[in-house]
């Protein structure tokens, strides 16, 4: 009798604890897939989160918003984005991507996707589309958070509104066409975003959720010289 | 001896400078079917005119000439009481043929004298003639009269076709004359051979009263095929193909008449087929094409169509298949660190349950690897 019971106890002690571990790992992944980005997109500040949820692809670090009352500098730069009609100003950086994905370094700059179009003095100098991302945080304070309604519901822009690109040889003007939102997993492959088109704009920025959760779709707004 | 004027001449009005102007006003109205860039015309005419064509006095026939343009008139030159002999064409039956020799000299068309062997040979205004069923017909010219002047216009008919040879299909349309200068220099005996001229029209008769453009308009730019068919009329003529044909087209006013000369085509002939391609700037509009042949007797085979033509559509080069950038992932969003947020919440409670789990499995083992005591009653 004894010898059966001990056996019985570990197997239920066992069991218990994989029990435990899946739903562990269960309760794990939904946290993770709440925002897809977590422990990246906040700055890896839960270790046990940034050792376990390895993303599909390998992400940098995103930059963490900075606590109340810090002002992020701002790169310089002789290349702008302006959109007159919002106030908004970036300096634009170049930014070569790694392992397939946008991941802009600085909350406060956008970023022309290198080996696409060049920002260029004059529009018929383009050779491709010129990409240009940057973060949005939802705060109305960063990158093209600007180009985001404020309860999240949409873009300010619209068609026919003038997206200008800064150079020391001259600036472009774009008009915006169209904007539209994409799942973050179906940005790869729209191909009417990464059509190579001279003379034409493409921004992106993540579509950022209220209530502080992690963005799920990409806000991109196209606009031709 | 004096100049012929065109005014005096309404044989030449009537041949319509080798019908081609009269044909084109009887060519049709254009059809509103599509139109269509391989268009093949059948040259397979149910009426055919003939006419003979005074080439001693006009020159050579151009089919391409704009018919609005009176050519020049060159009067045949004769001696008074000489000859002119007149070799007609072989398609035409000249048995019944009689002659009139009208001197207008002052062109006022009110004849100062009218010479015909249809009056009485003891008349002094008989005009001899000879040679009836032959095909060369001889005239003997008066001796010279003072009133009458020295030019003249020379008439033989009447001539028919010889149903032996054409079928009713062809009409022979008289007379056939010549413009005449009365010279002394003149050779005593002269010779001429009109030329015999076929014009028909496709798809309607030439005799038709209204306007029948070709039923399918043509597209600028495209081939047309031209079919002399194995049952076309114009075989006739002796034509077994379409060997020296020579393709002309010209723009047509709103009452379908020529406006000018014909631009001659190139063609392309293989047997009983020729083909030309309309030209790609070809306005759209109401052309008159031209389809001019010699025939092996030495005449000339003339068939009209009216072809409505219209712009060539411009064909957009194929897309090019455009380049596309690899397509990347944007990680432009950042999460703001809020105490509570459910994402936040759950990790810390997946990984605290995995750590517990771990935890656990470690006893666990532990507790495998330990000697089993069994309510420590077991004694050595």
């Amino acid at each position: 009798m004894r010898g059966l019971t001990r056996p019985g106890r570990r197997a239920a002690a066992v069991a218990a604890i994989t029990a435990l571990g899946i739903a562990g790992g269960t309760v794990l992944a939904v946290g993770l897939a709440d925002g897809d980005q977590p422990a990246a997109a906040i700055g890896s500040v839960d270790p046990v989160a940034a050792a376990t949820a390895a993303p599909p692809r390998e992400e940098a670090p995103q930059p963490a918003l900075p606590p109340a009352g810090i002002v992020l500098p701002t790169p310089s730069s002789d290349v702008h984005v302006t959109v007159p009609a919002l106030g908004m100003d970036l300096p634009v950086l170049p930014l070569t991507p790694r392992g397939g994905a946008i991941d802009p370094p600085t909350l406060t700059a956008a970023y022309w996707i290198e080996p696409y179009g060049d920002p260029v003095g004059a529009a018929g100098e383009s050779d491709n589309t010129l990409y240009l991302a940057a973060h949005s945080t939802g705060t109305g304070e960063y990158g093209f958070d600007p180009l985001m309604e404020t309860d999240g519901g949409g873009s300010t822009l619209a068609a026919g509104d003038v997206v200008e690109v800064s150079t020391p040889q001259g600036t472009v003007s774009y008009t915006v066409e169209r904007t539209k939102r994409y799942a973050k997993g179906e940005l790869p492959g729209a191909t009417e975003v990464w059509e190579a088109a001279p003379g034409r704009l493409v921004l992106i920025t993540c579509f950022q959720r209220g209530g502080g959760r992690a963005s799920t779709e990409n806000l991109v707004i196209f606009a031709e010289s | 001896m004096s100049s012929s004027t065109l005014s005096r001449r309404p044989p030449v009005q009537r041949l319509g400078l080798v019908g081609i102007g009269t044909a084109l006003l009887l060519v049709g109205i254009a059809s509103p079917a599509g139109a269509a860039t391989d268009v093949t015309i059948p040259l397979e005419p149910t009426e055919v005119e003939l006419g003979a064509f005074p080439v001693e006095n006009f020159g050579a026939m151009d089919p391409m000439a704009d018919p609005a343009t009176a050519p020049a008139v060159t009067p045949v030159l004769v001696q008074y009481s000489g000859t002119i002999t007149v070799d007609l064409p072989t398609e035409l039956d000249d048995s019944a043929v009689g002659a009139e020799l009208v001197f207008d000299d002052d062109g006022d068309g009110i004849p100062e004298a009218t010479y015909s062997s249809s009056v009485a040979s003891t008349d002094p205004y008989y005009l001899t003639i000879s040679g009836q069923g032959t095909g060369s017909i001889q005239v003997t010219l008066p001796a010279d009269d003072p009133v009458a002047g020295d030019a003249a216009t020379l008439f033989l008919e009447p001539l028919t076709t010889d149903p032996a040879d054409l079928s009713p299909a062809f009409t022979y349309y008289d007379p056939v004359f010549y413009e005449l200068a009365f010279d002394v220099s003149a050779l005593p005996a002269e010779n001429v051979a009109p030329e015999l001229l076929a014009v028909s029209q496709v798809p309607c008769g030439i005799s038709s009263s209204t306007r029948c453009a070709f039923p399918t308009p043509v597209t600028a730019g495209s081939t047309v095929t031209l079919d002399l068919t194995a049952a076309s009329a114009l075989r006739e003529l002796g034509l077994t193909d379409l060997t020296g044909v020579q393709v002309g087209i010209a723009p047509l006013d709103a009452d379908g008449v020529q406006t000018g000369a014909a631009a001659e085509l190139p063609a392309q002939v293989t047997g009983s087929t020729a083909t030309f391609v309309l030209p790609a700037d070809t306005a759209a509009g109401s052309y008159g094409l031209v389809v001019a042949q010699a025939t092996p007797s030495g005449g000339v085979s003339v068939v009209i169509v009216e072809l409505t033509v219209v712009a060539e559509v411009a064909v957009a080069p194929p897309a090019a298949e455009p380049v596309v950038n690899p397509g990347l992932h944007s990680n432009t969003g950042v999460e703001a660190v809020e105490a509570g947020s459910t994402g936040t919440v759950a990790v810390a409670a997946g990984a605290g349950m995995l750590l517990l789990a771990g935890a656990g499995g470690i006893t666990v083992a532990r507790s495998r690897r330990r000697p089993a005591v069994e309510g420590g009653t077991c004694g050595v």
